[in-house]
């Protein structure tokens, strides 16, 4: 069974832990550090879900996913951020995330929400 | 020699004028002689005088020394002579008397007392005169004294009949009287009784000693017979003027010839006589050699008097022809016309100047009545009225010209009394010209005098003494006073006491030195009030420059003078302000400027500052706004201000001002000027500026100290967020791989890994929410709309305080400053609401437009006083956020009526 593609978008060191933690079930397709790269990479390597954090340089991850969804519309995204506000959740939501994950519950909820995420329909 | 003097009269002897139009050398003479008669008879009259009181003295020696106190010498001078009788003597005194009388003022009692001696006279002649006839004796000889003497003549005491026959004549002349013929008649028997008495003396001079001889002829004393001559020279000279004394008295030639003849005729054939006769007695010749001696001499005398007098007359008829010609040039020469008329008005004489002015020639006007010449009958009148005079005086006289044309004149009579009745000298004026100037002068006068009666002023008129001869009407309602009572000096009574010497030192001062002067002094006015007055006095000189007096004319200037003291107020006040105060008339050219403000645009005399106009006054720049539109709009108002620049006239540089202008106006209202009281704003405008750049410093610092908070809290939440929260997550990532590690760890220590995991997301979520606070970076990344709804529900969550947020229309991209400064206001906002208002409900709405951005925050609490509340901190901190992105901040707030606070943003750049 070939397993999900998954690109990853932080400015973080936790992105390696993430690689880490994710490749064991899932095949992560690649890993950038900011916006910009993240809507290259996605039109490059056009996964089944992106993985990415709101705060980055050059471009926030909404932005990007929602420059991205113009472009590839059903593309899956999970936002993995340090923001707790309400106003981020509702405008990842706003661009049709399918999931947003507190970077501290990232490790019991993550692999979960991917699983979710490619299970649901697009 | 004396001349006639006008007017007096005179008589003038010899021809009348002849046909050439002069007079004649004898009447010419006359005239210019006619002076000196009149003293001449006065000194015979006074010999006349001096004789009488001689005879009567003589005679009463006689009676009295000789007769009563029996002094011989006395009554018979010449030995062997006869005496002088107690009757004659008596009789000269009563003839010396007589004429001493008549010698005084005619008057009734010496007129009665004349006749009262001449009757004694006459009677004691008479009686005489009969005895000698009849042989009678009355006893009047020796009635009062008996006669001593030894010679005898006739009877006792009784006069000579040669003595007898002068007392009669004399008695009868005394008698006769002075008027008319009787004169003639008076002097007659005197001349016939001094021959009577000059024949008895000679008689003596001869050397008769008793004239028995001689008939009837009895002997006269030599006392007798002297003073009967006397006497009779005495009576002749008493009347030197009239009848046959007329002749020898005139200075004429008839008279010059009588005089000159008169005594050589009397005293040299008498001295000829008696040399002959001692001649004859001496033996020296015979009596007829003798007789034809004394013809010869008498006949040598007489010829060298005729020749004499002939000389004399020849020397006279020179100087009478010189004297007529000189009458003649004089007046040929006469600038008048002079015509001369005799008493039945035919002209006798005219001069060239006649015939220039009537237009006739000499010949033709010579002979021809005065009537032809005169249309009015002046010459009758003149006659009327013998002093001469000016008879055109007081009526208009014309002339009567050959062609028929009247010409104004005037006459000076100058009547003549000649022998042919009284002659009329007329000079004739023509005044035509002195006629028109008269009557120009008139009208001049009546123009000057309606002139000073219908000016508003007062005027008054002196001479030359200083005394005022004229005071118009004004003057006169003016004072309350009569002419009469203000001509000469009188006014001086209405000058107030404190001014009075002043005022007519001044007068005094000016008259002398014949300059104009100008004096202030106080008039009492009708109503008693005394009134300030300037008196403006000129000189008055007339056309040939001789100085007529003064004229003068007042104005009332109490109200002036007020004014004036009021106005050296204003000036003193205003010259000490240290502000610039001005006063300008309706056409913008100042008449004031005070001390400062001179000194303030550089100037150094009012002189010169009035001779620039208002408008010149301001900076060059400023001068089209004053022109057009400030002075256009103070017109309107009456008044305005604005704060302009002045120019410093020296420099150059400009002077803020705050120039204050507003109209002067009259007792009526009326605007007759305008004046500024400005203030020097320069200090205070560079105080301004010095203030407005350390404001604008202080905002600058005040922004960079702003824009420096806010990127150092970006940063330290930057930090926060990128390093330490990361760092806390991975510290809770790995936690959880410990938690979830396989094979599992003791139930104990998961437990506590859970616990510890529980609380690095807690430090997680402080440290986010610290930078949160530090700059919500959702602000970045979700943009305003975002961060402020956020900010509206963590606010609403925070206080239950109900939030209504409401947002349209927002742009994109909003400048990341502007977004900031909107939310930190919002931030702001909201704290203070929670803070402070106690608010139920707050609405935060937020719209735009594509230039520009509104942000308003409105809550229902207790609101504030904004106004007072202008300087919190909070307040100023949010508008100075504003300022910084040029945006526009409103507070409205009242107590109880909650507050609205709205920032408007204009967004540069932006097309709508």
């Amino acid at each position: 069974m070939k397993r999900p593609r998954v690109l990853l978008a932080d400015d973080q060191p936790m992105l390696a832990k993430l690689r880490k933690l994710l490749e064991a079930d899932f095949e992560v397709v690649g890993m950038v550090s900011d916006g910009r790269s993240l809507v290259e990479a996605a039109f490059q390597w056009k996964p089944d879900i992106i993985v990415t954090d709101i705060s980055m340089p050059k471009l926030n991850g909404i932005t990007a996913a929602r420059k991205i969804r113009h472009l590839l519309p059903r593309m899956k995204f999970i936002f993995l951020t340090m923001h707790s506000d309400h106003g981020y959740r509702m405008e990842a939501l706003s661009v049709g995330a399918s999931a947003y994950i507190l970077k501290f519950s990232a490790r019991e909820e993550l692999s979960q929400a991917i699983h979710d995420a490619i299970a649901a329909p697009a | 020699m004396e001349r006639p003097r006008k007017g007096s009269p005179v008589r003038v002897t010899g021809k009348p004028a002849n046909r050439t139009g002069l007079p004649t050398p004898d009447s010419l003479r006359s005239v210019e002689e006619s002076l000196g008669e009149t003293k001449r008879c006065a000194k015979l009259r006074l010999v006349s005088r001096i004789l009488a009181l001689a005879v009567g003295a003589v005679a009463l020696l006689v009676l009295i020394g000789g007769w009563f106190l029996d002094f011989a010498p006395l009554l018979i001078v010449i030995s062997g002579t006869v005496s002088t009788k107690v009757n004659t003597a008596l009789c000269l005194v009563a003839v010396a008397s007589a004429v001493l009388l008549e010698s005084g003022r005619p008057s009734p009692v010496r007129s009665g007392l004349v006749r009262l001696c001449a009757t004694f006279v006459l009677l004691v002649a008479v009686l005489t005169l009969i005895e000698y006839i009849s042989g009678w004796t009355f006893g009047i000889d020796e009635l009062l004294v008996a006669d001593r003497t030894p010679v005898l003549v006739t009877a006792p005491g009784r006069m000579a009949l040669a003595t007898v026959i002068s007392l009669l004549l004399l008695g009868c002349a005394l008698l006769v009287g002075n008027r008319g013929r009787r004169l003639l008649c008076k002097q007659l028997l005197t001349v016939a009784v001094a021959f009577l008495c000059l024949q008895n003396l000679v008689s003596y001079l001869y050397g008769i000693e008793h004239f028995t001889g001689i008939g009837f002829y009895p002997a006269m004393s030599v006392h007798t017979s002297s003073s009967l001559l006397a006497i009779c020279f005495a009576m002749l000279f008493s009347r030197p003027d009239c009848g046959l004394m007329s002749l020898a008295s005139n200075e004429n030639l008839a008279g010059s010839t009588v005089r000159r003849l008169l005594p050589a005729t009397l005293l040299v054939p008498v001295f000829l006589g008696w040399l002959t006769l001692q001649a004859q007695l001496n033996g020296v010749h015979g009596a007829v050699f003798g007789l034809a001696l004394f013809a010869t001499a008498n006949v040598a005398f007489f010829s060298c008097l005729i020749w004499n007098g002939g000389r004399q007359l020849n020397l006279m008829e020179v100087e009478k022809h010189q004297a007529q010609e000189s009458f003649r040039l004089a007046v040929e020469a006469a600038p008048s016309g002079m015509v001369m008329a005799d008493h039945d008005g035919k002209i006798v004489l005219v001069n060239s100047r006649t015939e220039q002015l009537f237009g006739y020639d000499r010949k033709e006007l010579l002979g021809q009545s005065i009537e032809v010449l005169l249309p009015v009958d002046v010459r009758k009148e003149s006659f009327a009225q013998p002093p001469a005079r000016s008879t055109g005086i007081g009526l208009d006289l014309y002339g009567r010209r050959k062609d028929d044309t009247h010409f104004p004149m005037e006459i000076d009579l100058n009547p003549i009394e000649t022998e042919h009745g009284t002659w009329v000298l007329s000079s004739i004026l023509d005044i035509t010209e002195r006629k028109r100037a008269e009557a120009t002068l008139r009208e001049s006068e009546e123009r000057f005098r309606n002139m000073a009666d219908t000016a508003p002023v007062l005027i008054w008129v002196a001479g030359p003494d200083k005394l005022c001869t004229f005071f118009n009407k004004v003057w006169l309602e003016f004072t309350g006073r009569s002419i009469e009572q203000e001509l000469g000096e009188g006014w001086t009574q209405g000058v107030h006491p404190d001014d009075f010497d002043r005022c007519i030192a001044t007068y005094s001062a000016s008259f002398d030195a014949r300059r104009r002067f100008r004096m202030e002094y106080r008039l009492r006015r009708a109503d008693g009030e005394y009134r300030w007055i300037l008196d403006d006095g000129t000189p008055r000189f007339t056309s040939g420059g001789i100085f007529a007096g003064y004229m003068g004319s007042c104005v009332d200037i109490t109200e002036k003078r007020c004014a004036e003291e009021e106005r050296q107020k204003f000036v003193s006040l205003a010259d000490r302000s240290l502000e610039f105060i001005g006063m300008c008339d309706l056409d913008f050219k100042p008449f004031y400027v005070n001390s400062a403000g001179m000194r303030l645009v550089g100037l150094e005399n009012l002189e010169g500052a009035c001779r620039i106009k208002v408008q010149d006054w301001f900076f060059p720049e400023d001068q089209p706004f004053i022109t057009n539109e400030f002075f256009p709009r103070a017109l309107r108002e009456g008044h305005g201000e604005v704060e302009i620049r002045f120019r410093h006239f020296k420099t150059g540089e400009a002077i803020w001002m705050l120039y204050n202008v507003f109209n002067v106006c009259d007792s009526s209202g009326a605007t007759v000027g305008w004046a500024t009281v400005s203030v020097n704003l320069t200090e205070r405008k560079r105080a301004e500026i010095a203030i407005e750049e350390s404001r604008q410093e202080l905002r600058a610092l005040a922004g960079r100290l702003l824009l420096a908070q806010e990127e150092e809290r970006k940063r330290i939440a930057r930090e926060l967020h990128d390093d330490l929260s990361q760092k806390i997550a991975l510290l809770a990532f790995d936690t959880s791989n410990l938690v979830l590690a396989s094979p599992p760890l003791p139930a104990e220590m998961t437990h506590s890994l859970c616990n510890l995991q529980a609380r690095i997301a807690a430090l997680g979520a402080d440290v986010r929410q610290i930078s949160h606070r530090l700059h919500p970076s959702i602000l970045e990344d979700l943009g305003l709309v975002a961060a402020l709804r956020e900010l509206c529900e963590e606010f609403s969550a925070r206080t239950t305080i109900h939030m209504v947020f409401e947002q349209t229309e927002i742009p994109e991209n909003l400048p990341v400053g502007v977004a900031a400064c909107l939310y930190r206001l919002a931030q702001e906002a909201l704290h203070n609401v929670q803070k402070h208002a106690r608010a139920s409900q707050v609405g935060l709405a937020v719209s735009g437009s594509p230039d520009k951005i509104r942000l308003c925050i409105q809550d229902d609490g207790i609101g504030f006083n904004a106004r007072s509340s202008s300087r919190s901190l909070g307040i100023i901190s949010m508008k100075e956020r504003v300022r910084l992105v040029e945006g526009e901040f409103s507070i409205r707030s009242q107590p109880g009526q909650g507050t609205t606070i709205t920032v408007s943003v204009s967004l540069p750049g932006r097309q709508k």
